[in-house]
């Protein structure tokens, strides 16, 4: 290798690599992304709802959260429902699934549809009708759509819409303490 | 087969194990995620909503460098990177702005292993990836929105192909090495799908200018929204430019010149690259239905360094390109199955709005006032339907199954010139007449011709043991011109360990043969041959895949190729034709190594280098591709709202074909700056300034080799541009 027509391109780098590791990070505060805090939410969602105990084959049952669809957690839902179960020491463990199709949803407690999923919102609802599943999505109109719990952002702050109609539809039932910091839609 | 594996066998594993070693010493630092998330959970539930967040679609090219990147081209169904059966770059829209960039050609030079050449022909890019290196560039497959853009007649993508506007472009999804056991013709050194922007990805309104040097102006306007139930994107762009004119010192006639004591030739002068575009493109979807469109018209178009390799500043083309698309994609079609069909079409024209010169008055003794100059007129149709199925019936198994059907024409050829054989008479053209009509006669450059091809393909993906998973596939090909082909892939995938994948993969891949090779009958130099075979190549790769932390990743492959049955115009007795033969083989090998890492918040590195070496069938080097090149873009916030990008591109030296007497063509170094100002709230205007080859490095292409008569048209090679500059303004509604 010719390594003297590489010399400028060496140096030019290695100079750009201290630059950028050595600039002061101003403003280094830390600021959660959006995902993080979401994932947050869904974990902490189990704690505020009552599912039915036909709802769960067996004493012992996960309460299973699934995400259809590409979505946008990476990591941090699986660490948020680790860390939860870590901490738990009475009621059901949590456990994560990524879905793709429609039949997977039987098996979910709380259903994350990714925006992904614009396009199918509508039978993911029907299909969804048929469990005791809770679902969740940060798409417009969500809720009044049919779903039951919608993020969106006002500012820089993630809230949320809650129908509890439609959750007491498919037999979940919301502790008040959720509904008091949830925007109600009726 | 067997020494070729053995070769690639212990140096792979060798470098392997040094790279497994050298990545897993450097240790896991603390866990910000892991921190930030525990930090949330300790809130309740009122103080969660008043937390303030950085929101997700926020344009943070920092973290979106090491995020989970999916690709969907390795097997058509979505897959981290990391696990796809086959080495895989993304780029997204993200990395697109961050780069400063508005067109698709220079995007790609970011890629591993892939360089962007220039065509001797018409300058347009080459996408040469790991030494497969040819003027047409037909072994590597570009796809937009999973459609081919292939021309018939050389197997390029047209006569004026001069990429598309990146404004369009969602995110481009790269594969190096074969494809052609899921993609079938050309998915042979690679595979680069273009996906476009639908309604999520603008959501709102866009407009924007730019200005570059060479007087280049462009203007565009996106659109993303919902209307009666119908997600519909669409977007416009206008542009206009003079080109970078670099000095072409000496041309064809300037040998012809030196050899008939004439002094006809127009070099030293400009490249000829201006043209005018207008593109415009359109997506409407709704539950499972999706319809795309896109349109380009190119007029005033260059000739460049001309056809016969002459300059030529008077003729000008006109190109039209209309690719469009019906997509029906069902998850759910069944419990089981998940159903895509395609109908897809593609049309190509290319005109000589202004005659072409193919060489300037004084040529020729000055037999020719006016030059020898042809007018041309050639259209092109591709019909495709494409059907494809997952079956998830079965626990461990993931299948695939296709078809499809393809019709191809060269529908519509027109030719005239004022030189050669006029068909009316069957005499020469007496120098110093009109243009002849000698279209529908057999000295038109291409008869009118069509093709016909089906296919059919399966796929199974075996996850046959915990973290080992076997990805099989096989595709029937069937032609109407050149018979049948069957080409297979493997890969393996092993989880490692959980931050580390290893991949080994084999495919093999054909070429199609295009039209001009098969039945070109006017031109002596580049006769067809209908008896052609297509070209085969087999690959294998060995690949590491490693996320050393949450913000750095590493990746290595290894590959070894062979490609033979390489479709040449081989000299027939005599040495005055040359007639197209599958002569030629090449082999090749080499690796890629490349690393994402998130420095700091505010501060991103991409980087990557990549080795091949090829060599033809007399094992001499096979020429014109870099045998080291590297890659590296930085890019750092420096402060709100505020984004420099630097990219640095090193591309070593080329050698030469064996019969090209010159010496090896110098390698060069580029370095773009792009300083950004960019917020992302709606009502603002958001600004880019930038310099394109800072330091002026004088950059160049490799021209084409000696011609029959051993004459180097171009001896300087292909001049790129020198520093330029340019700046952006966009405004978000």
């Amino acid at each position: 290798m010719n390594i003297l027509s590489m010399r400028p391109f060496l140096a030019i780098t290695l100079l750009i690599v201290l630059t950028g590791i050595t600039s002061p990070s101003y403003g280094a505060s830390k600021t959660p992304r959006e995902y993080q805090l979401k994932a947050v939410f869904l974990t902490g969602f189990t704690k505020f709802i009552e599912w039915p105990n036909a709802a769960f084959s067996k004493a012992n049952t996960r309460i299973t959260l699934c995400v259809l669809g590409k979505h946008p957690f990476g990591r941090a839902l699986n660490i948020a429902v680790d860390r939860t179960n870590k901490r738990k020491r009475k009621g059901r463990r949590l456990k994560v699934r990524y879905i793709k199709k429609l039949k997977q949803i039987a098996a979910c407690h709380i259903l994350y549809v990714s925006q992904s999923e614009r396009r199918r919102r509508s039978a993911v609802l029907r299909y969804a009708q048929h469990y005791y599943v809770l679902t969740v999505s940060d798409m417009k109109h969500f809720v009044e759509n049919g779903g039951m719990i919608q993020f969106y952002t006002q500012g820089n702050k993630v809230r949320f819409f809650i129908n509890p109609k439609t959750l007491r539809n498919a037999d979940l039932e919301p502790h008040g303490n959720l509904l008091r910091v949830a925007d109600i839609v009726r | 087969m067997k020494t070729l594996l053995k070769q690639i066998s212990w140096r792979s594993y060798l470098l392997g194990a040094v790279f497994l070693v050298a990545t897993t010493a450097y240790g896991t630092p603390l866990d910000e995620e892991e921190a930030m998330i525990e930090y949330l959970q300790g809130l309740d539930f009122e103080d969660l909503t008043e937390v303030e967040v950085t929101l997700d679609e926020v344009f943070d090219v920092f973290d979106g460098l090491v995020k989970k990147r999916t690709v969907k081209v390795a097997t058509g169904v979505e897959q981290s990177t990391a696990h796809a059966p086959a080495v895989t770059t993304v780029i997204t829209a993200q990395d697109i702005e961050a780069m400063g960039v508005n067109n698709l050609n220079q995007v790609l030079e970011m890629v591993p292993g892939l360089h962007v050449a220039r065509s001797s022909e018409n300058y347009s890019s080459l996408y040469i990836i790991r030494g497969v290196y040819s003027d047409a560039n037909a072994q590597v497959l570009l796809l937009i929105n999973g459609m081919p853009i292939k021309a018939l007649f050389a197997g390029n993508r047209g006569m004026t192909w001069a990429g598309m506007p990146a404004n369009v472009i969602a995110r481009i999804e790269i594969i190096r090495g074969p494809g052609s056991a899921v993609y079938g013709a050309d998915a042979f050194g690679g595979v680069i799908n273009v996906i476009t922007k639908s309604k999520d990805d603008i959501d709102g309104t866009e407009a924007g200018i730019r200005m570059e040097s060479f007087d280049t102006q462009e203007a565009w306007l996106l659109h993303g929204d919902n209307w009666a139930g119908f997600d519909v994107a669409m977007a416009l762009e206008y542009g206009s430019t003079d080109g970078h004119g670099a000095q072409i010192e000496a041309d064809a006639q300037t040998q012809f010149d030196h050899i008939f004591g004439t002094q006809a030739s127009l070099a030293p002068g400009p490249v000829n690259l201006q043209h005018d575009h207008f593109d415009a493109h359109l997506d409407i979807s709704r539950d499972v239905w999706q319809w795309r469109a896109d349109y380009q018209k190119l007029s005033d178009f260059g000739t460049a360094v001309g056809i016969t390799q002459a300059l030529d500043p008077s003729g000008k083309y006109a190109g039209e390109r209309l690719n469009t698309d019906l997509t029906y994609h069902n998850l759910d079609f069944t419990e089981n199955w998940d159903v895509t069909a395609q109908l897809s079409y593609l049309a190509m024209t290319i005109e000589t709005s202004t005659p072409i010169g193919l060489f300037p008055p004084g040529a020729f003794g000055g037999a020719y006032p006016y030059g020898q100059i042809s007018y041309l007129k050639m259209s092109e149709r591709h019909t495709r339907l494409d059907l494809s199925a997952f079956y998830s019936g079965f626990k461990k198994h993931d299948i695939r199954l296709g078809t499809g059907y393809y019709y191809g024409e060269i529908n519509e050829v027109v030719s005239r010139a004022n030189y050669g054989i006029n068909p009316a008479t069957g005499q020469a053209i007496p120098p110093g007449t009109e243009l002849i009509d000698v279209s529908d006669s057999p000295y038109a450059f291409i008869p009118e011709k069509d093709r016909k091809s089906w296919y059919l393909f399966v796929q199974d993906v075996w996850l046959f043991a915990p973290n080992w998973e076997l990805t099989a596939g096989l595709r029937y090909d069937e032609y109407s011109d050149f018979g049948s082909t069957l080409n297979p892939r493997f890969a393996l995938v092993w989880d490692t360990r959980p931050d580390f994948t290893s991949k080994f993969l084999y495919g093999r891949a054909f070429r199609a043969p295009a039209f001009g090779e098969l039945y070109s009958i006017s031109n002596p130099v580049a006769l067809g041959n209908p008896d052609l075979e297509p070209e085969i190549i087999d690959s294998w790769e060995l690949a590491f895949d490693y996320r050393a932390t949450d913000n750095l990743h590493m990746a290595l492959n290894l590959f070894s190729y062979k490609w033979y049955d390489a479709i040449h115009f081989v000299a027939n007795p005599g040495g005055q034709t040359r007639t197209a033969q599958n002569a030629g083989s090449q082999t090749g090998h080499g690796l890629e190594f490349e690393t994402r890492w998130k420095m700091t918040k505010k501060a991103s590195l991409l980087a990557n280098y990549a080795y091949q070496e090829s060599r033809d069938e007399e094992d001499h080097d096979a020429g014109n591709a870099p045998q080291h090149q590297a890659y590296l873009r930085t890019d750092w916030l420096v402060y709100p709202n505020w984004y420099l990008d630097t990219q640095i591109n090193w591309v070593g030296k080329r050698h030469r074909i064996f019969a090209d007497p010159r010496a090896s063509l110098d390698g060069y170094t580029t370095v773009d700056l792009t300083l950004r100002r960019k917020d992302i709230r709606k009502g603002h205007w958001n600004f880019a300034l930038g310099v394109r080859n800072l330091f002026d490095d004088d950059a160049r292409e490799p021209s084409r080799g000696p011609t029959s008569r051993g004459i180097v048209s171009i001896p300087n090679d292909l001049p790129l541009a020198g520093r330029h500059f340019f700046l952006e303004m966009r405004y978000q509604f």
